[in-house]
């Protein structure tokens, strides 16, 4: 897995990341739930980015803090936009409206990430699901997250350090290993060629 | 005044299969309100996301008006034979369009037929140059793994047009 910041996250069993979902009754209730998941929370110190002495102290340096905070409301917007779109196509009777289930399910898992990697493309699936993808510094990376806790994934690394898979990840044991990719690669200075 | 059929090179009959696996499709699909289209790190090519390959499917809408036997496309060569644009017909305020090729279809194992959409009580409605990738409904209904692997490729292998 390596030793970038998203290894340091990752601790247990992943079903227990974050708290227990909260089942939504109506796209409001959704809503707040997405942006609480993703809401700021108590930053560790992260001595991988020091900026200052007192940061081998376990002080969070204030640019992380700062970048943590932008990172957490990307994330969420990226969700409610995301969210957005569903109700649209719900309502134009192109799709079910989302199914609180899987969103709070995706919401949860990803949470934890929220600090350390850019923002997902967020968009709603068939049957209430959605897909949580990022195309960045080299990497594909696409999740979908579907009914009785299903997720497929995609993984692809232009630079090959990342073995390439597609397939069932439920444990997002794979992913991981990807995300922890592009976290090590979004702290560097090297630009992207991202999206429009 | 009604619009006419016009048939896609080397077919003569709705519902047939067009084999050209050069012929171009276009599928559109929506934006959220970022307007964020990918840019594929692999192939470096815009494309949409392949949540945009999905059908739309009548499983929890019993009264559903809206989903598909097949994958609605527009054929790029009947649309040219009509003297048309690749992008006749799409709303920009909310879709996108993208193409891909008849050959990307047949690698996931779809085929490709002329589905002209003519009569229509709103002659606006109408779409001489109607399409449809066969096979996505039945597949994801059947084997939900190589759904997620076709639709996958589909969307790489599609490119947003300007």
């Amino acid at each position: 897995m390596g030793e970038g910041p998203v290894s340091h996250a990752i601790t247990g069993d992943i079903s227990t990341w974050g708290s227990a979902p909260r089942r939504a009754g109506s796209m409001t209730q959704l809503m707040s739930n997405v942006r609480t998941w993703f809401s700021a929370r108590p930053v560790k110190a992260d001595t991988s980015q020091s900026d200052s002495p007192g940061t081998a102290l376990g002080v969070t340096t204030p640019s992380a803090v700062r970048l943590e905070i932008e990172r957490r409301a990307a994330f969420r917007d990226a969700f409610v936009a995301g969210a957005e779109l569903a109700v649209e196509m719900s309502e134009a009777d192109e799709m079910d409206p989302p199914d609180s289930d899987i969103w709070n399910r995706a919401a949860g898992l990803l949470s934890t990430f929220a600090p350390l990697v850019p923002s997902p493309l967020v968009h709603p699936l068939q049957l209430g699901g959605l897909s949580c993808e990022w195309h960045d510094r080299g990497l594909n990376i696409e999740l979908r997250f579907r009914r009785d806790s299903t997720v497929f994934a995609v993984i692809e690394d232009a630079r090959r350090e990342v073995p390439e898979f597609h397939g069932r990840d439920p444990s997002l044991s794979r992913t991981l290993q990807a995300l922890g990719a592009l976290s090590e690669r979004a702290h560097q200075s090297a630009p992207s060629c991202r999206g429009s | 005044m009604p619009r006419v059929a016009v048939a896609p090179s080397g077919v003569s009959q709705p519902q047939e299969w067009i084999t050209d696996p050069l012929e171009r499709l276009i599928r559109r699909f929506r934006l959220n309100k970022a307007k964020f289209i990918v840019v594929d790190q692999i192939t470096g090519k815009r494309r949409p996301p392949a949540a945009a390959f999905e059908p739309r499917l009548p499983e929890n809408r019993p009264n559903a008006t809206r989903h598909d036997k097949y994958l609605s496309v527009n054929v790029v060569s009947s649309l040219t034979n009509a003297g048309l644009p690749a992008d006749w017909g799409l709303d920009r305020t909310q879709f996108v369009a993208a193409q891909l090729n008849v050959d990307a279809c047949h690698s996931v194992g779809f085929h490709v037929t002329w589905e002209p959409v003519l009569g229509q009580s709103n002659p606006a409605h109408d779409n001489p140059h109607h399409g449809g990738i066969q096979g996505a409904v039945e597949l994801y209904r059947s084997d939900m793994d190589s759904f997620e692997v076709a639709i996958s490729k589909l969307a790489k292998a599609s490119e947003v047009i300007p």
